[in-house]
């Protein structure tokens, strides 16, 4: 069984259809891509994953139950958990208050100090400024945070949008190895990203996505070397 | 030519709105109503404030923003002229043609009023326009000097204009505290006496002038106090506060209590609706629901009037009121906890006229009084003691307050306060990280009622009777302005904005019809200069901890010897 799976997910904006039928798997303990232009889709389909929307037919399973008619925050308690695009952390809060704020649903205070203790230790930077408004940190400091506090929420599956988008080469670096860090923790990944070469060096699989739809898929590595996604995303 | 026009163009505009000012004052008949209300007596009356001050501002304006003093100078002159021959050129339109078919207040009495009661109009402009050259190169001279005289200066004048302004509340005070006329020795119809007003003056450039040094010797000794001392002093000075609200109804007398009573059933709502608006960013419009309901229920269950149902006791109607409004803010939220931002504060709005209409309908008339409203409520009362005079409703009212004031600190600074705060910074984001939002909101709503509730059943038998038409959108419309001005999600500032906003315009109802202009320009000022209110929010966010912990270290000094 698989941890996550979309079969045939369509999703609309009102009468304009963005998801023309995905169908996509995402296993135990796997770093899976999805890559593509801007406007693609990559943001719809986390969105429809994680029931901010929903699906207008179709069906998401997570764990193998069918999402349907699950609120959000109900998805979060099943173990399921999104970074969002251009991160979101509550900038009046401190970053400690925003890393609480992603334990809101346990109640086990040893496990979530304990936890806050992980994310400290794989976010150091994050230990220094506990007190800070998370407003006043860096932008590569605030996906740290946008990560942290998924964290907190003890994912099964970490669901990242973007997370280089809008951040210096260095940091992009910095924070595709704390990618790497968190799934060698056992957490699985489903990452979406426009920078295709990155993702797909860090990714085990990937999928392509154009307009709307998958046009691609396989082994990240396999992908990398594919004449068509070298023309159309690595540059040349 | 075209260059030396260019830098004057900014004067000269600022000049021209300095004069339409001016003449806009002088046309609503302000001027010449201020002119009756005299600051110093024979000295300064308000009109004259009115009339000059605009410019000083122009002096004091074009002169900081001079890049030297010559230009300052040169800027400040052409502007004073600008509004001088705007003004002048008004007062010669006045006298020359009538237009009070239009404007009943452009008179000669203006005039004469204007051109400072000199019997030739020519020495009166004259005047005129020495004065306002004279206030302009005060103003340029206030620029000029340095900071801090310039702020004791300011200081100075706004406690001479203050201490004139709420003379009769000083008036009343005093003949409190000591027997006879005392007041007398300072004011003379309200206006302080010159002597008086020169030891004022005196008196804050004394306090300015060792200020500094005081502030030296404190630094030094205050490190020194050790926290124990520091929370012992806090509790003495919390302590006293809450002593001179005991005390303060009965050194104010009957009308002021009266006042404060007001002040605080408004500070009870803005402590409510600040849970949803300034905490949760939830824009409520239909504040009033709450205090109708609670309002209503209290009249309704306790009234002996056309209305009586079961005439039960205030004491035991006044939890049920609570009760009844947080059911109907439950009820409210559930239509409306989807939408966001503009749309529910219209639907919101909707709900507070749904409620003044239902109030006013016949269907509800026979158990609510329609039109007529609840008659016949009586004053609260313990045994044989009734809460009869303002002065005894407002220990209630600072009872309520108090207990409100401590349980919506614990809610801000609690988890729940934060869950809501996670909402106002981004809903979607709190809900992606699994912050139910829709328990949460509706949580706001629901406690945020309760307040309001509270003050609307204290409302109706403070009052003994109700009126649908007290129920008005201008409530929540005042209750909103109230957590703008003071600062959103500030406790400080909400009993900083309630007094601002219905204690001080009571204060000054000798203006009565000028009394909410004023109210506009201090809303329009705090908009422009205080975005974030008078007392913003502090930033409570550098706390780390949510509550001691009895075992283990805190999680931050644990993270760094994991990091380290």
């Amino acid at each position: 069984m698989h941890l996550l799976e979309l079969r045939d997910v369509r999703a609309a904006y009102g009468n304009l259809e963005a998801l023309h039928g995905i169908s996509l798997f995402v296993d135990e303990g796997e770093i899976v891509s999805l890559i593509g232009a801007n406007g693609a889709g990559k943001t719809t389909t986390l969105r429809t994953i994680c029931n901010l929307m929903s699906p207008t037919t179709g069906a998401v399973l997570f764990d193998g139950r069918d999402t349907r008619g699950a609120e959000v925050h109900e998805l979060v308690g099943r173990g399921m958990v999104m970074v969002p695009e251009n991160r979101g952390v509550f900038a009046r809060m401190s970053v400690y208050e925003n890393l609480l704020m992603g334990a809101y649903q346990r109640n086990d205070k040893d496990g979530v100090r304990a936890d806050m203790d992980m994310v400290t230790g794989l976010f150091p930077r994050l230990g220094e400024r506990m007190k800070q408004p998370a407003g006043l940190l860096s932008g590569g400091e605030q996906q740290m945070l946008a990560m942290g506090r998924a964290l907190m929420t003890r994912p099964r599956l970490l669901l990242m949008d973007e997370p280089s988008m809008g951040l210096a080469p260095v940091l992009v670096d910095q924070i595709f190895e704390k990618v790497a860090d968190i799934s060698h923790q056992g957490t699985t990944i489903l990452l979406v990203e426009q920078n295709a070469r990155r993702a797909l060096t860090l990714a085990n699989r990937a999928y392509v996505m154009e307009t709307g739809r998958l046009t691609l898929e396989g082994f990240a590595a396999d992908l990398a070397n594919d004449p068509a996604v070298i023309e159309a995303y690595l540059g040349g | 030519m075209q260059r030396l026009l260019k830098q004057l163009a900014k004067p000269l505009s600022q000049g021209a709105v300095a004069g339409v000012l001016c003449i806009y004052i002088a046309l609503t008949g302000m001027m010449e109503a201020f002119g009756e209300r005299e600051i110093v007596m024979g000295v300064l009356d308000l009109g004259k404030l009115v009339l000059f001050g605009p410019f000083v501002g122009l002096g004091l304006l074009l002169q900081q923003q001079a890049p030297n003093r010559r230009v300052g100078w040169i800027r400040v002159l052409v502007a004073c002229l600008a509004g001088m021959v705007a003004t002048g050129l008004f007062i010669l339109f006045i006298d020359a043609v009538s237009i009070r078919h239009m404007f009943t207040h452009a008179s000669p009495a203006l005039v004469a009023y204007m051109t400072m009661g000199q019997d030739v109009l020519a020495a009166g402009l004259g005047l005129f326009a020495v004065t306002a050259l004279g206030a302009g190169a005060v103003g340029s001279g206030l620029a000029l000097m340095p900071a801090y005289l310039r702020n004791t200066i300011f200081i100075a004048a706004l406690i001479v204009v203050g201490m004139a302004l709420l003379s009769e509340l000083i008036s009343q005070v005093l003949r409190q505290i000591l027997n006879g006329r005392p007041d007398r020795l300072l004011f003379s119809q309200g206006a302080l006496r010159p002597a008086v007003a020169a030891i004022a003056v005196a008196s804050v450039f004394a306090w300015r002038g060792l200020v500094p040094r005081i502030r030296l010797r404190m630094q030094d000794r205050l490190p020194q106090l050790e926290p124990e001392r520091q929370r012992q002093v806090s509790l003495a000075v919390r302590g006293a506060g809450v002593l001179v609200l005991l005390v303060l109804p009965w050194l104010v007398g009957s009308y002021l209590s009266e006042v404060l009573a007001n002040v605080g059933l408004y500070l009870l709502m803005a402590l409510g609706l600040n849970i949803a608006v300034g905490l949760a960013g939830l824009f409520d419009l239909g504040y009033v629901t709450n205090f109708a309901v609670g309002a209503y229920l209290m009249g309704v269950l306790t009234n002996s009037g056309p209305q009586a149902t079961g005439e039960f006791n205030f004491w035991l109607i006044l939890p049920v009121s609570i009760l009844a409004a947080m059911f109907t803010g439950l009820l409210l939220a559930l239509p409306v906890i989807r939408m966001r931002g503009d749309y529910l504060a219209i639907a919101t709005m909707g709900f507070g006229e749904i409620i003044r209409l239902l109030a006013l309908s016949d269907w509800l008339a026979p158990l609510i009084g329609g039109s007529q409203g609840v008659l016949f409520i009586p004053k609260p009362n313990i045994g044989a003691f009734t809460f009869q005079t303002p002065q005894h409703l407002f220990y209630i009212i600072l009872a309520a307050s108090l207990v409100m004031l401590v349980v919506i600190n614990r809610l801000d600074l609690s988890l729940t306060g934060r869950r809501w705060m996670a909402i106002r910074d981004d809903e979607t984001v709190a809900n992606a990280i699994g912050i139910d939002t829709t328990w949460i909101k509706t949580l706001a709503f629901t406690l945020s009622a309760a307040s309001g509730g509270l003050a609307g059943a204290i409302f109706a038998s403070k009052l003994g009777t109700i009126f649908p038409h007290s129920f008005s959108l201008l409530i929540s419309m005042n209750v909103l302005c109230i957590i703008i001005v003071g600062g959103m999600g500030s406790i400080r500032g909400m009993v900083l904005g309630t007094l601002m906003l219905i204690g001080v315009p009571e204060l000054l109802r000798e203006f009565s019809e000028f009394r909410f202009l004023l109210y506009g320009i201090l809303l329009m000022a705090v908009a422009i200069y205080r975005p974030g209110g008078l007392m913003p929010a502090r930033a409570r966010h550098y706390r780390t901890e949510p509550a001691p912990q009895p075992a283990g270290g805190t999680p931050a000094a644990s993270s760094s010897a994991a990091s380290g």
